[in-house]
């Protein structure tokens, strides 16, 4: 609230006589009866103000909200407003009425990360799933192990920047939008997804047209540039129609939309396997992807009816929305954030195909399949780390608000020691699973899966690839623990500068290393990119969390 | 804060609270203007800032400032942009693309190399590179266009680096790609030689060796005695647009009305026309496909080689044909109408077909060589003048239950290519 010009101080005062004198005690001021009613309800005014005060700061702070000054407590005849307080806090006792709380049911520890780390785990239904099909039927939502390297070089472009363009989109409309959701106010979570959407398309449309004209049909030339421009339009409708479930956490929905996608894929692209001209059938392999992404549009505007206009009731509800400009600009830094991220994991595989184009002669961009099919398997152990990290953020929204209720403010010292534990215990957590997984994981897939997809990795540099990004992946979950911190205590500065360097560092150092032509030492490119994120993160959150309940409030 | 503020005597009637929220009041900061309506601020900076410091519209909703604006055409003007853009360069497109050849094998294995441009969408392109006369063949269907600017050649669509000329003149000329082949003719008889030809705009090295492919010559359909119908493979300098030259090696099969053939090779010297043809070699010949390589310095070493078999070679002459050189894929024919067809191309210059990338270990089998990868690479060897092998390749990488098997393919020598395990 604005405050505009002083307030009066003496407008909530209760105009008393003054007292001859100093009162020492509630005896002393038996004598006094006016003061001494007086007093009593003042103590069931403080009460009023703070139902449970816990010391004497408490009272003082309600007298002096309700406008008592040391003059006023002069008027009673305290010395100070402490001095009342001490007085009114004694007389709070006889009104004092404990709340019955209501106690939560007790959940076993253990049984609430696995309820945590399942529900965390569910993020990544829509990949695990599509990497699923594309083992087993050879095509997915944006890859078919059947593409032709030309094909695979335009999808794999096509991903990269539907992938970037919407992840800047769904971060802002998932802050934003979660902001909403979380008050119920429906009609304006309505109102900021529609936004985001109408701008994220026009976003995504602009910036697919200009790398088709810029980049992709002067190099490859109009053929594949269209199926460049097709993959990239349905790729990125899918990723931005999955972004409100992924905020109304509707993750079952978005389980049996990513279902019904796939098996429209799979349909589409089985029903189109008799064309031999390669172009064509990609072609036809993009609508099919296009049609599985019209699933997810339809399921998430269902959702949306279901879970936001059901909120709405009959009536008409008409609110004030906040100026657009002002929501984009306070959103940005998210935006960009999930645009550094996803670049920053995603550039490497780009960078090493440009490279593998000039070592074959041409200069362009071409699918170096060792490569990226070792890194996507390395890619496979954030499946198992995304619980974690969403586990551990819960637990940490748990922990925080008894947290800071329990250590008074004559007690902060321990309340910042406390959550540095916190982000000791969960950081090192995280970093011990997942090194742990980046060790242990590699070797296991190759022992699991099946030779032929596993292929790329026996190729010259496909291990080192392998387990040098098995690492750098592992980096990942450190940093977006905590950057979730950092957005949760609304501070994303040190989450988008470590992402940005992050991203920078890992386009950088990739194209040093693959400059000789050793295309597999790519891998060291994204490692050095997650290490920066995370360090950065890790800094920037640690020093957020030390500052304790300094913060916390601030977040407000 | 209250404890910020002077001492008010609550005695004083003064301090009465007043609905008049104007009136000077102790206990007041005076000097504010009246405040206007009261809006609900999302911006703690608000605060901070002294009333008289806010002058910014309170009522922002409203306020229809650059920057609203801006905001609120944005997602119009975007799509309207992405149109403009997807229309602009969909109607536009041209321009050489470098292109990737591949070779797919089974489970989604892919042998890939750089392959020689292409101009899409029918547009004249006639810049070229050196690599753009490797291993071409000829799949993309297209014909002579426009005139190439400043050169009365004709670009040769979806050929980057690829133009057609010739005595003959672009009426009577074809050049054009159909079913595999290029087709290069003269369409009418003429009582003289007349020719037309495809040849590069960009010169090939004297250390490559010039590798034609073509099928077996037509008999000719006139039976005009003095009819004869030629197809021509000949390697030329390529300063002939600079100084007027027309100093060439040549191979050339001989179709005569009899149904007679020889096979002729030589060399030409001569200055802007009518150049003198020196026959170094020429024998009967019957009628198939011909498989031609010429390796020559342009002065006194030159050897063919037909079919994979060394048909002439010498190191005494004095052929005084100025390298870098330009290969004619190349027509000559006298009172008939003759067309010849070529089905492939390429300036080799380096010995051996080489598959890197390989895990170490790998059994590589071409035809019927088998090489074991070293070093990550097979290296099938095949001089730089033997014929290109066309069968299938297929690797026995250690780990794999069963071969990887490439489709049918015609692998030149020099080809490089690089194993890609699957997309």
């Amino acid at each position: 609230m604005t405050k505009y010009g002083p307030v009066s101080p003496i407008v909530d005062v209760p105009r008393v006589s003054p007292v001859a004198g100093v009162a020492r005690s509630l005896d002393e001021l038996r004598t006094e009866s006016s003061v001494f009613d007086d007093l009593h309800v003042e103590a069931r005014r403080v009460l009023d103000r703070n139902p449970e005060p816990r010391n004497l700061r408490d009272v003082a702070v309600a007298l002096e909200s309700m406008g008592y000054t040391t003059t006023g407590a002069r008027a009673l005849g305290f010395n100070t407003v402490f001095d009342l307080a001490l007085t009114v806090f004694d007389l709070t006792y006889l009104y004092y009425v404990p709340r019955t709380e209501e106690v939560p049911e007790e959940v076993p520890t253990w049984r609430r990360f696995a309820d945590d780390y399942l529900a965390g785990s569910w993020y990544g239904v829509p990949w695990i799933m599509s990497i699923v099909v594309l083992f087993v039927g050879r095509v997915a939502l944006w890859s078919s192990l059947n593409a032709t390297p030309q094909v695979a070089a335009m999808v794999s472009l096509a991903f990269f920047l539907a992938a970037v363009v919407a992840g800047a989109c769904s971060q802002m409309l998932a802050r934003r939008g979660t902001f909403y959701y979380l008050q119920k106010n429906y009609p304006l979570v309505r109102w900021v997804v529609a936004r985001f959407l109408v701008y994220g398309v026009a976003t995504g449309l602009l910036a697919i047209a200009v790398a088709y004209a810029v980049y992709v049909v002067p190099v490859y030339g109009l053929h594949l540039g269209e199926i460049f421009a097709e993959f990239a339009v349905a790729i990125f409708a899918f990723l931005l129609s999955a972004a409100p479930l992924y905020m109304l956490r509707r993750f079952y929905t978005l389980a049996l939309a990513t279902s019904l996608a796939l098996v429209v894929t799979l349909a589409g692209a089985y029903l189109f396997s008799g064309d031999t001209n390669d172009v064509r059938h990609a072609q036809l392999l993009g609508l099919a992807v296009g049609s599985g992404a019209m699933v997810v549009i339809a399921a998430s505007y269902l959702a949306l009816r279901t879970d936001v206009d059901s909120g709405l009731g009959a009536s008409v509800t008409v609110v004030k929305p906040p100026a657009l400009r002002v929501v984009l600009w306070h959103s940005a830094p998210y935006g960009v954030y999930g645009l550094a991220y996803f670049v920053m994991i995603l550039v490497s595989p780009l960078v090493v195909g440009l490279a593998y184009g000039r070592g074959l002669g041409v200069d362009q961009y071409l699918y170096p399949s060792t490569y990226q099919g070792s890194v996507a398997i390395a890619l496979l152990e954030l499946v198992v780390l995304l619980g974690l990290v969403h586990a551990s953020i819960e637990r940490f929204g748990r922990r925080l608000m008894p947290l800071l209720e329990r250590h008074t403010l004559d007690r902060w010292a321990q309340a910042r020691r406390a959550l540095r534990r916190e982000w000791i215990r969960s950081v090192g957590l995280v970093v011990v699973a997942s090194g742990v997984v980046a060790w242990a994981l590699p070797p296991l897939l190759l022992q699991v899966l099946p030779p032929s997809l596993t292929a790329a990795v026996r190729s010259p540099g496909g291990l080192l690839a392998l387990e040098v990004a098995a690492y750098g992946f592992a980096m990942v979950p450190v940093g977006m623990l905590c950057s979730q911190y950092l957005f949760f205590l609304g501070r994303p500065t040190p989450a988008l500068f470590g992402a940005v360097a992050g991203a920078l560092t890992s386009t950088m150092a990739t194209a040093l290393l693959v400059h000789g032509g050793d295309i597999a030492l790519g891998a060291w490119g994204l490692l050095a990119g997650t290490t920066v994120y995370a360090v950065i993160t890790g800094l920037g959150s640690y020093r957020v969390l030390a500052a304790g309940e300094e913060s916390f409030y601030a977040s407000f | 804060m209250p404890r910020s503020e002077p001492p008010v005597d609550i005695e004083d009637p003064r301090n009465e609270p007043s609905p008049m929220v104007d009136s000077p009041m102790p206990g007041r900061i005076d000097g504010h203007p009246a405040p206007p309506e009261l809006i609900d601020s999302w911006d703690p900076a608000d605060d901070e800032l002294p009333g008289d410091q806010r002058p910014a519209q309170w009522d922002w909703h409203g306020y229809p400032s650059w920057g609203r604006k801006a905001v609120a055409v944005f997602p119009i003007v975007a799509l309207v942009l992405a149109v403009a853009l997807f229309a602009n360069t969909t109607l536009s497109a041209q321009g050489a693309i470098a292109e990737v050849r591949s070779v797919t094998g089974t489970g989604g294995a892919t042998l890939l190399s750089a392959g020689p441009s292409q101009a899409p969408g029918g547009a004249a392109s006639g810049t070229g590179q050196p690599a753009d006369y490797r291993d071409l063949t000829f799949q993309v269907p297209g014909s002579t266009v426009k005139p190439l600017q400043g050169s009365t050649s004709l670009a040769l669509s979806h050929y980057a680096g690829w133009q057609a000329n010739g005595s003959a003149g672009s009426a009577n000329g074809i050049a054009s790609v159909s079913g595999g082949l290029l087709h290069v003719g003269v369409r009418q008889p003429t009582p003289d030689f007349k020719g037309w030809f495809a040849t590069t705009t960009s010169a090939t090295p004297r250390a490559c060796v010039f590798q034609f492919s073509a099928a077996s010559p037509p008999p000719i359909s006139a039976t005009h005695t003095l009819a004869v119908g030629e197809l021509v493979m000949a390697v030329q300098t390529s300063r002939t647009v600079t100084n007027g030259d027309i100093n060439y090696v040549v191979v050339a099969e001989n179709v005569f009305a009899d149904g007679q053939r020889n096979l002729t090779v030589g060399y030409s010297l001569g200055h802007l026309s009518h150049a003198v043809e020196h026959v170094l070699k020429g024998v009967p010949w019957s009628a198939g496909p011909l498989q031609v390589a010429v390796d020559t310095n342009g002065n006194n070493r030159l050897s063919v080689w037909v079919n994979g078999a060394l048909f002439f070679a010498a190191t005494d002459l004095h052929m005084g044909i100025a390298p870098p050189f330009d290969p004619y894929l190349e027509v000559q024919a006298r009172r008939t109408a003759y067309t010849v067809a070529f089905d492939g191309y390429s300036s080799v210059c380096q010995n051996n077909v080489v598959v890197s990338d390989l895990p170490d270990g790998t059994v590589a089998h071409l035809g019927a060589v088998t090489v074991t990868t070293h070093g990550g690479s097979a290296v099938f060897p095949m001089a730089a003048v033997a014929q290109p092998v066309t069968g299938e390749l297929s690797l026995s990488v250690p780990g794999n239950a069963s071969p990887v098997r490439f489709s049918r393919h015609r692998y030149w020598p020099g080809d490089r290519y690089s194993y890609a395990p699957g997309t």
